[in-house]
């Protein structure tokens, strides 16, 4: 699954006014992709996920699937190929709704058709891909469960209709550490089964930095930067004017050089820091 | 974003300034003489009465229009059951249909009363704040706190509703769209169906609602008693000119309804 949006454009109207959001977007995202999408506050990054998604449809410009341009989900006869997308929405776990688990992991693949055991057994991956027993959760009301795990049978609820493409909008913010790590680990198991692309949004630097292959910074309702996360994180100043700064790591190792440590200023994980360091102190 | 029926439209204009309490007052003294109008003609003049109120708030015609367009059908059908249903002298009759003299007085009547209510009741919705309506409608109601009515309460429930509509309006909007996202379609008859948009808008309504609890008992909020208020609501000549000419409204109607009604 292969998505791509041309020179796209959408605006929402506010009294009889448009109130321009995207300008001239153009994105791709094919199999084996991380694409994280980032920007400050109202810079369009979950407008721009829901045009992904289908969700919305733009004012100008195309959203084509696979080669087919194709309108929003619902629209037409272009059903069947915005399943093959699914989206996971800012706090999720408000949408969860039905009196147990297995009964809401459930929803989006009876929705697409699915019964009986071949049901069943979707709804069990789907809870043990994000780390959950379906055993001993799946009877439990969502309501009753921690937020994290709120969040997770959330995320199993899209990963059950077994998208090509998952898109999550923020799926870490509100979380506790624990939460957070074990959020991104769905996420990176999700990405390393073949034919799989992730769309990440996320205002979190060091979560970009350390997951995505390519990043899109918007400003404005522009794509302002489009690189590497090395690409991006080269130009902290470039960033500060876009309301970003780099992740705490690679700020600390720019600071480093910067007071004339020989190390490197485009590290993003903890363990190219450490490498770093030791190399520097071991000299 | 479409215009909402009873929606207010920020202005400056004589009408905007008037006391709230003024206006509330206004709107029931208009109602109860176009109740008092005894004539289709003269519940129409009546009725007239709001013209120039319009013209002085700057409301456009089109505005008016549109908060009247939903109930238009309605209005239709008042008028032709009165119509169709009044016995009296016939003055035609086209098939089993026969109208009446008496009839098309009846139904340009309760036409009257209708439409001129709603035409007034949405002015005063567009030309008064929210917040302000609910805190006359709390001054108007105080003597009743005497006999038990928690005028107090009723005003805050009534800011607060207001307050959420749209907000629960977007939230409505952001869950379906994460439940379509899920392969939902919410068509179809069956409430069923709307399960997967109801409950988790009831779900963050509660949790809103405790929340927004917990903010005003943090702030010191203990209901009425004691309480002053940055808006402190005066009479001005101006209210006192415009209940009067309300006032003899109602008189007009009422003389007019001894005078010459049966």
């Amino acid at each position: 699954m292969e998505i791509s949006l041309r020179e796209v454009s959408f605006a929402y109207k506010v009294g009889d006014r448009p109130l321009p959001v995207l300008e001239s977007i153009n994105v791709r995202v094919a199999p084996g992709d991380f694409l994280a999408i980032t920007g400050s506050g109202g810079s369009g990054k979950s407008t721009l996920a829901m045009l992904m998604a289908g969700l919305l449809e733009p004012v100008a410009g195309r959203v084509i699937l696979d080669g087919k341009p194709v309108r929003g989900r619902g629209k037409g006869k272009t059903h069947s190929a915005w399943h093959k997308v699914g989206m996971v929405f800012q706090q999720p776990e408000q949408q969860l709704f039905a009196e147990t688990v297995a009964d809401d992991v459930a929803f989006g693949p009876g929705n697409l058709g699915f019964t009986g055991s071949e049901l069943e057994t979707r709804v069990e991956e789907a809870l043990r891909a994000v780390g959950l027993d379906p055993q001993k959760i799946g009877g439990h009301s969502p309501f009753r469960l921690s937020g994290g795990q709120q969040r997770r049978v959330a995320i199993a609820g899209v990963l059950a209709m077994d998208p090509e493409v998952l898109i999550l909008d923020e799926p870490t913010a509100g979380l506790d550490p624990a939460g957070r790590e074990q959020v991104l680990g769905v996420i990176r198991s999700f990405y390393r089964r073949p034919g799989k692309a992730v769309v990440l949004i996320s205002h979190n630097m060091a979560e970009v930095a350390a997951m995505a292959r390519q990043v899109i910074v918007l400003y404005q309702g522009r794509v302002a930067l489009q690189g590497t996360p090395r690409e991006i994180f080269r130009q902290g100043e470039a960033l500060k004017t876009y309301g970003l700064i780099p992740p705490p790591l690679t700020r600390l190792m720019q600071e480093l050089q910067r007071r004339g440590a020989p190390v490197s200023p485009e590290i993003f994980t903890l363990a190219e820091a450490r490498a770093a360091i030791l190399a520097w102190l071991g000299a | 974003m479409m215009v909402e029926l009873g929606q207010y439209i920020p202005g400056t204009s004589c009408i905007h300034y008037l006391d709230p309490r003024a206006k509330l007052l206004g709107l029931f003294f208009y109602g109860l003489a176009l109740l008092l109008a005894p004539t289709g003609i003269t519940a129409s003049l009546t009725g007239a009465a709001i013209l120039p109120v319009i013209v002085l708030a700057g409301l456009a015609p089109s505005f008016i229009w549109r908060q009247l367009k939903p109930l238009l059908v309605f209005l239709v059908i008042i008028f032709f059951l009165q119509v169709a249903l009044t016995p009296g002298e016939i003055i035609a009759a086209i098939g089993p249909l026969r109208i009446t003299r008496e009839g098309l007085d009846y139904g340009i009547m309760a036409l009257a009363r209708v439409f001129f209510l709603i035409v007034a009741a949405s002015v005063l919705m567009a030309t008064t704040d929210p917040l302000a309506l609910a805190d006359g409608l709390e001054r108007l109601l105080r003597p009743g706190q005497r006999f038990g009515l928690p005028s107090v309460e009723l005003a805050l429930m009534l800011t607060l509703a207001l307050r959420f509509v749209p907000t629960l309006l977007e939230e409505a909007e952001r869950i379906m769209r994460a439940q379509v996202a899920r392969g939902a379609t919410f068509r179809g008859s069956q409430v069923k169906n709307l399960m997967p948009l109801i409950i988790p808008l009831f779900i963050s309504a509660f949790r809103r609602a405790e929340g927004l609890a917990e903010a005003m008992e943090a702030r010191a909020y203990r209901g009425g008693k004691g309480r002053t208020r940055m808006r402190e609501l005066h009479f001005k000549p101006a209210d006192y000119i415009f209940l009067l000419l309300a006032v003899l409204l109602v008189a007009g109607t009422a003389y007019y309804r001894l005078g010459f009604g049966s």
